[in-house]
């Protein structure tokens, strides 16, 4: 990575204040006091205590563990202030391990509480959320390599990707806790980098190609690995799927050109095919496993799912959705006054206006972007487009609200429009100005959910 | 590329981490924090016309200047006053504070669309030596009509030892969920800030050098971020 002084010196601030902010807000939020914390924590506490996944029988008969979170969360005033009531006679079986996930984040997470089991259980719960707190920063950097690959000459823009990423409150406060959605969107965007530099390498006229059997490897596993986390990473595999018409548009351009390498080296070539013909079909088996996912979308198509309170109703979810996307912490029960949550709404549609002026401009091809910039741009678009129908397609299957953080795995896509979207409206003369205005605002937004929600709902 | 001289960088990352300093001081400041306080509820009780609701509480400090309560209202059409009084004791017959609002500021728990629980402050001069007395408020809405009354939230059964509620007069069993405040500054909410960051946690957590540490840093590393960040024509040509 070749950057100037001080390109390095505002990425390193950059991931040192995504870490501090990570670890103040793991020290602010009172243990257990972050959505299905005790369930995440008592799934990676069992892997450590009996060396195995616990299965639902297991949640229900384990005892020592479940009272000794009980004893904790009672001892931190867990439903004082999660429900302002009294202390049930003993753990709810909602707050008992979260045996349904997939188990992957709860591996490390056991590795990484191992030497750590026999000190206090909330030191235990801290160590767990600073493991989160580094996987939070690791998206920042993701963000910041994602922003760099895209517009490599943007220099002043690059750091408003991952300033978006970092100061975003809900972000912070998700990925401070002990969650495996923290994991989930490290590796979905990892994926989505992945798959942006496959199309911005592309099949060149030289032997080296983009999709190399490194990267295919590396977005196999990055796939892999994230539906081993979190079910809401799906959305990449027909991202991944999609993306492959997207890098054939360039390599049926390219192989036009007289110096293509097809015709010289037949090997090579059928090997480039016989790669494309693997990642088909592991895409296919991918879905294909995905057995349930078919007969459960088909419910989108009952016509009782649009009836008039439906969509009413849907149109409540998704202000929901929007709301807890930015600020909506504790367990969805500390949200901020309306008056923010409209600001933000002003801003989000000033944003999407930008975008249409930017996209009139590059179908006009006014905007001066390579092929592969703009396939790349498609290539992020598809990644929201695909979050949102993940998102609110199960919203709409299961009839209930879906959490905006189920929009994370997508959350570096979302910021690259967000900020190019807003950049817009800002003179040419002064864009350089944009990033530090988009940190400022978003400090503001941070430091008013910190100071005037979060402290006085959990401390007040 | 001029790089800037060493004590001009110095210089400006100072000056923004003491103005951001400042802000955040001044923000935090505003956020007082109770230590008096009952914050449980399961019911609501309806008051409206001559019914008043009210709650005896011992303040353990001097200097009570505000108590918060959680009141509602059922739709949006009631925008009656709604009259807080507040006296030393039930029995007192002289009122120490009498506070009107609108119920149009009340939360509206019909809708869906609002954030809820939200404590109505009720604040009135200072009382220098409250702390150990026992003090008694209620709350009445004589214009709401009986079909459009408002409610106060509350916890039956005894939670809060230290007083009770009552209604027209008669003690309940239950306790209305509210919050005391008092004149303390800035370094008296720091200070209690700090004391219930570090209850029941266990080293660094549980230590409040801790916490200043970590605002410190992110206040300074905050102030670098935003004096790197910014373009100027020397170094950012």
């Amino acid at each position: 990575m070749c950057c100037s002084d001080r390109k390095r010196k505002t990425l390193a601030l950059l991931l040192a204040l995504s870490l501090i902010r990570g670890i103040l807000y793991s020290a602010v939020t009172p243990p257990w006091q972050a959505p299905d914390e005790p369930g995440h924590f008592q799934y990676a506490a069992f892997l450590v205590r009996y060396h195995r996944f616990p299965s639902r029988q297991d949640a229900a008969a384990e005892e020592w563990l479940q009272t000794q979170v009980y004893v904790s969360m009672q001892e931190s005033g867990f439903w004082t202030r999660r429900a302002h009531t009294l202390a049930p006679p003993a753990l709810e079986e909602r707050y008992r391990a979260a045996v349904g996930h997939p188990p992957f984040y709860y591996l490390l997470g056991a590795l990484l509480l191992a030497p750590f089991s026999r000190c206090d259980l909330v030191a235990q719960l801290h160590v767990l959320r600073l493991g989160s707190v580094l996987l939070g920063t690791l998206t920042v950097l993701v963000a910041y390599l994602t922003a760099q690959a895209l517009f490599p000459e943007e220099t002043s823009w690059q750091l408003a990707v991952p300033a978006f990423v970092a100061f975003l409150p809900m972000h912070t406060f998700i990925t401070s806790s002990i969650n495996n959605d923290s994991l989930a969107e490290l590796l979905a965007s990892l994926a989505v980098y992945s798959l942006l530099r496959i199309l911005r390498a592309g099949p060149s006229t030289t032997l080296r190609t983009g999709l190399s059997w490194r990267g295919i490897v590396s977005v196999a596993c990055l796939l892999a690995s994230g539906l081993l986390t979190k079910r809401t990473t799906t959305f990449a595999i027909p991202l991944a799927a999609l993306t492959i018409p997207l890098y054939c548009l360039r390599a049926k351009s390219l192989k036009l050109a007289p110096t293509s390498e097809a015709p010289r080296c037949p090997l090579r070539w059928l090997g480039q095919r016989c790669i494309w013909l693997l990642i088909v079909s592991a895409i296919g088996l991918g879905l294909w496993t995905l057995t349930r996912l078919p007969s459960y979308y088909l419910r989108l198509l009952e016509p009782q799912r649009y009836a008039p309170a439906a969509l009413r109703a849907y149109a409540l979810f998704f202000l929901l959705t929007f709301a807890s996307f930015w600020a909506n912490f504790g367990w969805m029960n500390v949200p901020l006054d309306l008056g923010w949550y409209a600001a933000l709404a002003v801003f989000s549609l000033l944003a999407l206006c930008g975008l249409g002026f930017f996209a009139v401009r590059v179908a006009r091809g006014t905007e001066p972007l390579e092929t592969w910039q703009r396939r790349a741009l498609l290539m992020l678009l598809l990644a929201v487009v695909l979050i949102f129908a993940q998102t609110f397609g199960l919203m709409i299957v299961q009839g209930i609200p879906q959490q905006g953080r189920y929009l994370f795995p997508a959350l570096i896509p979302l910021a690259v429009f967000f900020t190019l979207g807003l950049r817009e409206w800002v003179p040419t003369q002064h864009r350089s100005l944009f990033p530090l205005a988009l940190v400022l605002g978003m400090f503001v937004l941070d430091s008013v959910s910190l100071c005037c929600y979060i402290i006085p709902h959990f401390y007040g | 590329m001029h790089k800037p001289k060493g004590t001009h960088w110095l210089l400006g990352w100072a000056t923004i981490t003491i103005f951001l300093a400042l802000l955040s001081l001044a923000i935090l400041e505003r956020q007082d924090l109770s230590p008096t306080s009952q914050p449980l509820f399961n019911e609501m009780v309806e008051f409206h016309g001559p019914l008043k609701v009210g709650q005896s509480f011992v303040a353990s400090r001097p200097g009570l200047c505000r108590v918060a309560l959680l009141l509602a209202r059922k739709g949006r059409t009631n925008r009656s006053p709604v009259v807080f009084h507040l006296k030393e004791g039930a029995e007192a017959t002289a009122d120490l504070a009498t506070v009107t609002i609108n119920a149009s500021h009340l939360e509206d728990v019909t809708t869906m669309v609002r954030r809820p629980y939200v404590y109505q402050s009720f604040s009135f001069s200072p009382i220098p030596d409250s702390a150990g007395k026992t003090f008694y408020f209620w709350v009445e809405s004589p214009q709401s009509p009986a079909d459009d009354p408002l409610s106060v939230r509350y916890q039956a059964g005894d939670v809060y030892p230290e007083g009770a509620m009552s209604t027209d007069g008669s003690t309940i069993d239950g306790d209305l969920a509210f919050r005391a405040y008092y004149t303390k500054g800035f370094f008296g909410n720091t200070a209690l800030l700090l004391e219930r960051l570090v209850e029941h946690r266990p080293f660094p957590w549980g230590s409040k050098a801790f916490y200043i540490a970590i605002f410190v840093v992110y206040l300074a590393l905050f102030a670098g971020l935003v004096w790197s960040a910014f373009p100027t024509p020397t170094r950012d040509p």
